[in-house]
């Protein structure tokens, strides 16, 4: 009983459906989640992390069942639905996604959120204590004084005072704020909450103490938690467990001080470089990542990592400096993107000559390999041939050429392979092609040489 | 967790309750359902027990055999169905615009803090104060004007006119002059009517103007607005559509229509221009409602269980009052101004003591008699500009949310 986790997520999707047209026609599916899953146990924090715009949000709304999940399974087994296991049908009784109205209200009880913005998280019009007594009041207790008893309880709980009931949200700071909010969500006594990103809009004292508070009504409780941040060092400090969110999936998930001293995928480790170090002696040696972030709409193909990937692989037949090889791909990325402006690269190409009318065509493929940190010589010599070959197209005007050159003569195993989850122990997975192919790699190089 | 206090959240043992709505009738509510029932019963009886020339008190005390009582109270209106709505209007505003000001004093004491920051908008709000009490109060004490030739061109107190202009003087008359006197402080109209009479008349009629349309208009409005917001879809798209049919229908034209059908009485043309007024609300409110709806903490309501009704009554609709209120208070000098210019052109039912019917009287004897036309003309102006003044102000007290948010 005690090892089945309070809440399993499998295989959840959200996908917004693109209508675009005067008819509304679908054109395509925004995948904000596709496909993640993991599992929370009893008093466990998983701390779910990654950057803006890479799905978190939505992962935490499609589990709360604020959002209709596209496809997917949230089993939840808190307040009381522990002793269910699944029907014949394959399906089971504590899916979240498929319960009825009235399941859905009881679960209502058992798991809360924590929103990000303590501004807007309050109606203007409400006083806070009758916010909060609201949940109480929907979920059928009638007693008003018994309510009021409760939440002016819970006030004094979360480091208030009862008599800021009859107060209004516009008179609490950003910190008080997000104290109500966690007695809010904590009101209807649940066993699961979801904070997303509870204290990313806080000043870093504030924020200090609001993590403490959380630590202590967890302990107290015995909550779990799903908390969701950008912030590496937040997430350092309360969870018991991470999970690396890229673009709609899961790409590591371990053991917090595991998967600090041990990243696994290139992502997390670009990640936990972000993280400012206190001393002000030692100069950021932050993993930059290049490229953009791509459109969740059209993810890439393969690793979904790969185009921004600072370990990207090298194809069997090159071997060359590991940046050159991501600047050659950066590279061949944009002239198939037509992200390349000749024109301008000229005009820079002749002041950078001091000429006058048109700048030649080597001082043109200079001014391209600068402009995209390109190598004057790539390491790998039949690869500094190709290149060459295509900066030639280029000069001449001829970009497609260029583009299917380039597109056929420097491939890399990650953009054709999806990753599948390794196994580091202990409960440490990360799903990167590298140690899937690591061995093969190195066995490919040393034919070559 | 040893000592058994039951009024602890985590000690709430929620299989003991039975899943309600979560909606109980507010006190307000019940005070409404008081407050109407018996107005309720008052026109029914007057719409099918009370006579075609009867009038209608008169009637009920002898149906309840308290004639004497009633005529010693001087109990003997006879009001028109413009009248009951009238007062129903009142109770709507008494009981869910003035008394949440009583019941949520904090909220209050902030909005008056904020408010009286704009010193044009207290004053304004003192004007209009009187104007509202004048109007509510003033006909029960003070009787219809009438005709009267011979009291015809009274000038007003601390003014005098050749004694040529008037039938007979009232006042003192000196070097062929007359004086006018306290009996009409404001002067008389060419008819012989008290003008401060006929402005306080005219009170109730702009009052009545106000309040009806703004009830009117608020219903559909936000009724259409939210519905819509929510419904999203085809039903939204279609109920736009309708709109801005609303908003492009030419109201003067069907006005000028109904005019001639049916002849101009005051309720007519609250009914005409309050039904294809409301336009610009409901997209007001829908466009809020939408962008309410986005906030945290509708979702955090959504998580609480509630149910949609009670989002849309207890979140959304509260939220986008403010703008609406606002709105509402910038359309009202609209209609004022609307039936003081119709009945300037003789458009109105010119039996109605209203300010308008007033100017126009006054229009042919500018010359000699200014009085008749510059009173009811500058109180129409004070009371237009009042509501300009207050919409600004309540635009700016009523959204504390915007006021936060400059704080940071």
């Amino acid at each position: 009983m005690t090892d089945k986790p309070i809440l399993s997520v499998r295989n959840l999707k959200k996908h917004y459906i693109l209508k675009a047209g005067l008819l509304n026609r679908t054109v395509g599916a925004a995948k904000a989640v596709d496909g993640i899953s993991f599992d929370i146990y009893q008093g466990e924090t998983l701390g779910l992390v990654g950057e803006s715009g890479c799905g978190k949000s939505t992962a935490a709304t499609s589990i709360m069942h604020l959002e209709e999940p596209t496809d997917g399974e949230v089993i939840f087994n808190g307040g009381g639905r522990a002793g269910e296991s699944r029907n014949d049908d394959g399906t089971h009784p504590n899916d979240v996604t498929k319960f009825s109205k009235k399941e859905l209200k009881a679960f209502r009880r058992d798991a809360q959120m924590i929103f990000q913005d303590p501004s807007s998280s309050f109606n203007p019009r409400m006083t806070v204590g009758s916010a909060i007594a609201e949940m109480l009041l929907v979920h059928g207790m009638d007693d008003k004084h018994r309510r009021r008893a409760i939440v002016e309880d819970l006030l004094e709980r979360v480091g208030l005072s009862p008599e800021d009931y009859d107060r209004y949200p516009h008179e609490f700071s950003g910190g008080q704020k997000q104290r109500i909010a966690l007695a809010r969500a904590l009101v209807l006594n649940p066993d699961f909450i979801v904070a997303d990103e509870p204290v990313s809009a806080l000043d870093v004292s504030i924020k200090a103490e609001v993590l403490s508070l959380i630590n202590d009504l967890q302990e107290e409780f015995g909550l779990s938690l799903l908390f969701i941040s950008h912030d590496m060092s937040v997430i350092r400090k309360v969870c018991d467990r991470v999970a690396v969110m890229y673009l709609g999936e899961i790409v590591e998930i371990g053991k917090t001080e595991e998967l600090f001293a041990n990243p696994q995928h290139p992502y997390t480790e670009a990640l936990l470089s972000a993280i400012p170090t206190p001393d002000p002696r030692t100069r950021a040696q932050g993993i930059e990542l290049t490229g953009e972030v791509p459109n969740p709409a059209n993810p890439p193909s393969g690793c979904r990592f790969h185009t921004r990937c600072h370990r990207v692989i090298q194809s069997n037949d090159v071997d060359m400096d590991q940046d050159a090889w991501r600047a050659v791909l950066n590279f061949r990325d944009s002239v198939r993107s037509e992200a390349i402006d000749i024109d301008l690269i000229e005009e820079n190409a002749l002041i950078e000559e001091g000429g006058h009318g048109d700048a030649s065509d080597g001082a043109i493929k200079d001014q391209i390999r600068d402009e995209f940190n390109l190598p004057d010589q790539l390491g790998d010599t039949s690869a500094e041939t190709s290149l060459e070959r295509a900066l030639d197209w280029i000069v001449d005007g001829e970009m497609e050429e260029a583009a299917n050159f380039l597109s056929e003569e420097f491939v890399t195993p990650c953009e054709e392979t999806v990753p599948e989850f390794t196994d580091h122990g202990d409960g440490h997975r990360s799903a990167c092609l590298r140690h899937s192919e690591e061995s093969q790699t190195v066995e490919a190089l040393a034919d070559d040489d | 967790m040893a000592t058994k206090k039951p009024d602890r959240f985590d000690q709430v043992d929620w299989d003991e309750f039975t899943d309600s709505t979560g909606l109980s009738i507010s006190i307000n509510t019940k005070l409404m359902l008081v407050a109407a029932l018996p107005l309720v019963a008052l026109y029914l009886f007057d719409r099918f027990r009370v006579g075609e020339r009867e009038k209608t008190f008169p009637k009920l005390g002898e149906d309840l055999g308290l004639s004497g009582l009633f005529e010693t109270l001087g109990l003997d209106y006879n009001p028109s169905n413009l009248d009951y709505l009238f007062i129903f209007t009142i109770f709507v505003f008494l009981i869910y615009l003035v008394l949440p000001l009583y019941q949520n004093p904090r909220m209050t004491k902030y909005y008056w803090s904020e408010f009286k920051r704009n010193r044009p908008a207290v004053v304004s709000l003192v004007w209009l104060g009187i104007v509202f009490v004048g109007g509510l109060l003033g006909p029960l004490f003070i009787k219809r004007p009438e005709q009267d030739i011979l009291r015809g061109h009274q000038p007003p107190a601390f003014y005098h006119i050749s004694e040529n202009h008037v039938p007979r003087c009232l006042g003192e008359v000196s070097n062929g002059r007359c004086h006018g006197t306290w009996a009409h402080p404001l002067g008389t109209t060419q008819g012989g009517k008290d003008i401060l009479d006929v402005i306080i008349h005219g009170m109730t009629i702009s009052m009545k103007i106000a309040f009806i349309t703004t009830l009117i208009v608020a219903t559909i409005g936000i009724t259409f607005g939210t519905v819509s917001a929510f419904s999203g879809g085809w039903v939204d798209e279609i109920m736009m559509r309708f709109t801005d049919i609303v908003i492009s229908f030419p109201t003067f034209i069907l006005f000028l229509l109904v005019l001639y059908i049916y002849g101009a009485t005051l309720g007519m043309f609250i009914f005409v221009f309050a039904i294809f007024s409301w336009g610009g609300t409901a997209r007001y409110v829908r466009s809020k409602a939408l962008s309410v709806t986005e906030e945290e903490f509708i979702k955090a309501t959504n998580i609480s269980g509630a149910s949609k009704y009670r989002i849309i009554r207890k979140h959304v609709v509260p939220n986008t009052a403010s703008s609406i209120i606002t709105q509402l208070t910038l359309l009202i000098p609209g209609f004022i101004l609307f039936e003081a210019q119709l009945a300037f052109l003789g458009l109105g039912d010119s039996e109605l003591p209203s300010w308008g019917q007033l100017i126009a009287s006054g229009r042919s004897d500018l010359s000699f008699a200014p009085w008749i036309v510059l009173a009811p003309g500058f109180v129409l102006f004070l009371t237009i500009l009042a509501f300009n003044f207050l919409g600004d102000a309540l635009l700016d007290a009523l959204n504390p949310q915007a006021e936060a948010e400059a704080d940071k």
